[in-house]
């Protein structure tokens, strides 16, 4: 049980516990940096959701998390919207094991968000899809000596939580080393 | 006052956010259990379409009857059950045992948690938000999501659906170690975990750790702090818990099984079978009685539809209110037995039409689970069929479509094959025979179908009188008002096959709204009465 005291440290601290639910791709931040199509940071302007009826999977709602801020490589403004299956339309909810948790989707939140453009998501022309949905998203919070990004974990992209313009920098390096194909 | 709080707290959270040692987050509890109703699954097998996802062929003594991802997932379920699954829990060359506590082995069998999913078969649907059905879905769930599991309202506790995503992985069903894509015993390992209420858990090496490393093979097994969660979501598995522990007996649908095990109840044990039905939903006998101190129950195993398949086998206790009260699952191979022996069908000549319908009934052996009756081409199956084990009864089709006249094979055959053949004569109608009528309209072309003696004389009669007509020793009909209005079509000749004449005509303007009385009158060659008549139908004319 010593465990599980140490996951609600964060909601004592306030800042939203991390989701800790995913059957997804496990990552670091090489690999993330390699697949994602790009990041943004900066803060949650809006999150929306949409109702879809998949040819051969039922109902399903899927979450749009509007992010405004810098792109997280470059500092260039960014406005980018990221989805992930998961959440409430109206009165209908179907709840997601992979999603992100409500707290760190909270309206006015800082976040860097991973995304890359998944064709046929939500049985359309495709969505700019949450990389490894609550696996894609990272809290940042400001702290004396500059922003955070507070780790996940073992397996996740940001697994400790790290000074952001350390993170950056760490990110930038990875991008440049990879073959310029695979930047998009 | 939540939001005027968030503030003062991002500081103080910021400041010691550096320090904080790397904490070891251990199992997570989604909120829910599911009810004994919910455990159930069903695997929709062909929508893994990769090549990999279904080329596991070879026969597993514990998980009989599946093959590729059904049997996979199986196994991924059968890894959360109380006990091993099966005698030895074997099936997955990458542990020591399928089922119960994370050390279990071939030799050791140690107790798990008060939990069970019941596997019942493979569905050619997704299921719905509610219908516990795992498939695979062609479109994504989003980049770098391997699977996920839907909890309706947040919850499973009425009904989950789980879906692996295949445009962007390669899937492989095993069973060894070896995949060449992502295994689907581990991720569904994983992914069962979570309909059951666990979430992730930070725990290197646990099942329900939150990324899935290439191939996810190692998620099959759980591990100590997966068993730990299950146990604090269900409760360890009680002393008093009813527990399977082997069958014997017959394997046959009608046969005499007999469980073996511990705490069954005295009375009002229920006995659950995997089901061929399309909800989901065991087959169940309730209503038995335990013997030699609550350990074998003597359970006749199902003949009626739908029919119990190859699968699990659990026993629930009465109240059946706690989940204590499901045994462990136990595989059962269920044999179909020998093909069914028929030694008699009577009545022998039967009509091919009659105005009574004609009920026969075939006697013989292993007729239990007949669902089809050959005779000539004609067939009579499914719930027309009535079963035991030495007789099959049924109400001929009127007429019997397809017949033709004379001497016919019957044959009936159930899932262990067909039988031998028998020889039924089917004779014409006789007295004839007048097919019900249909509602028609005005200018429509009407045919009137007469059974009776082949190359026998049909006249259709007609009235709007359905009042008796009677010549003594001549005809006898029940409709024309004592012939004061009857309309008589002209004469057609019953065929040779079945004896049917048919008589055409289009309907005349006039008759809208109006019900008209037909019988039709046989005359024999011979041209000497009295001429019998057919029984009588009505028309209604709509417009």
């Amino acid at each position: 049980m010593r465990g599980r005291t140490l996951v609600l440290a964060p909601i004592a601290l306030g800042i939203g516990a991390p989701a800790l639910l995913a059957a997804i791709e496990r990552l670091d931040l090489r690999l993330m940096v390699e697949k994602a199509d790009g990041a943004v940071v900066g803060r949650i302007e809006s999150v929306t959701s949409t109702f879809h009826e998949l040819p051969d999977a039922g109902e399903h709602v899927f979450t749009h998390v509007r992010v405004v801020g810098n792109d997280f490589f470059t500092g260039a403004p960014a406005d980018v919207t990221v989805s992930f299956i998961g959440g409430r339309h109206g009165d209908f909810e179907k709840y997601c094991a992979e999603q992100p948790s409500s707290a760190e989707l909270r309206l006015g939140n800082r976040v860097l968000a991973f995304y890359k453009w998944t064709p046929g998501m939500g049985g359309g022309e495709g969505m700019n899809g949450l990389y490894a949905s609550h696996g894609g998203i990272f809290t940042v919070l400001p702290g004396p000596k500059g922003d955070v990004v507070l780790g996940k974990g073992d397996g996740y992209a940001v697994a400790a939580n790290t000074a952001f313009l350390t993170l950056q920098a760490q990110a930038n390096a990875i991008r440049a080393s990879l073959p310029a194909k695979q930047h998009k | 006052m939540k939001s005027s709080r968030f503030p003062l707290a991002i500081p103080l959270a910021a400041a010691a956010l550096l320090a904080i040692p790397a904490s070891v987050p251990a199992f997570a509890l989604l909120g829910f259990t599911l009810p004994l109703t919910q455990r159930d699954f069903r695997v929709y097998q062909t929508s893994f379409v990769d090549a990999t996802a279904n080329n596991n062929v070879t026969p597993s003594a514990n998980y009989p009857g599946a093959t590729g991802a059904a049997m996979a997932l199986w196994k991924a379920a059968s890894e959360w059950g109380s006990y091993r699954h099966g005698t030895n829990g074997s099936g997955d060359v990458t542990q020591g045992a399928i089922g119960g506590a994370p050390a279990n082995t071939a030799f050791a069998d140690n107790p798990l948690a008060n939990f069970d999913f019941t596997y019942q078969g493979v569905t050619t649907t997704n299921g719905g938000s509610f219908g516990n059905v795992i498939s695979a879905t062609q479109t994504s769930l989003g980049p770098g999501v391997l699977a996920a599991t839907f909890l309706p309202g947040g919850s499973g506790s009425s009904g989950w659906q789980m879906l692996f995503d295949d445009p962007q992985w390669t899937w492989d069903d095993g069973p060894t170690g070896g995949v060449s894509g992502w295994c689907i015993q581990g991720i569904g390992t994983h992914e069962l975990g979570h309909a059951l209420g666990l979430g992730h858990t930070g725990v290197a090496g646990a099942t329900m750790v939150a990324g899935a490393a290439p191939f996810a093979v190692s998620l099959r097994s759980i591990e100590t702090d997966d068993g730990a969660g299950i146990v604090a979501n269900y409760v360890a598995a009680s002393a008093t818990k009813p527990r399977i522990t082997g069958l014997s007996g017959s394997f046959s649908l009608g046969g005499l099984l007999t469980i073996t095990g511990t705490n069954f109840a005295a009375t009002g044990n229920e006995v659950w079978f995997t089901s061929a039905a399309a909800n989901g939903n065991p087959k169940t006998v309730t209503g038995l009685a335990s013997a030699n101190a609550g350990t074998t129950i003597d359970v006749t195993i199902p003949t009626s539809a739908p029919l119990p398949i190859d699968g699990d086998l659990l026993v629930k206790v009465p109240p059946g209110t706690l989940a204590a009260n499901l045994s462990n699952a136990w595989p059962i191979d269920l044999t179909s037995g020998p093909p069914p022996t028929l030694t008699s069908i009577s009545p022998d000549p039967a009509p091919l039409a009659s105005q009574t319908g004609t009920p026969m009934t075939i006697t013989g052996t292993d007729l239990a689970t007949v669902n089809s009756v050959a005779i000539g081409a004609a067939t009579v199956s499914g719930a027309a069929l009535t079963t035991s084990a030495t007789q099959v009864t049924f109400n001929l089709p009127n007429p019997l479509a397809n017949a033709t006249l004379g001497p016919q094979s019957v044959t009936a055959t159930s899932p262990a094959g067909t039988s031998n053949a028998l020889t039924l004569t089917v004779d014409p109608a006789n007295p004839p025979f007048l097919l019900t009528l249909t509602p028609t309209f005005t200018g429509a072309m009407f045919n009137a179908d007469t059974y009776t003696a082949p190359g026998n004389f049909v006249i259709l009669c007609m009235s709007t009188l359905n009042t008796p007509s009677i010549a003594p020793g001549i005809v006898s009909l029940s409709i024309g008002g004592n012939f004061s209005f009857l309309l008589l079509f002209p004469t057609t000749v019953a065929n040779a096959t079945q004896g049917k004449a048919t008589t055409s005509f289009v309907v005349p303007a006039g008759g809208g709204g109006l019900d008209f009385y037909f019988q039709a009158v046989s005359l024999p060659p011979s041209v000497i009465p009295p001429f019998l008549a057919s029984n009588a139908n009505t028309v209604h004319v709509l417009f």
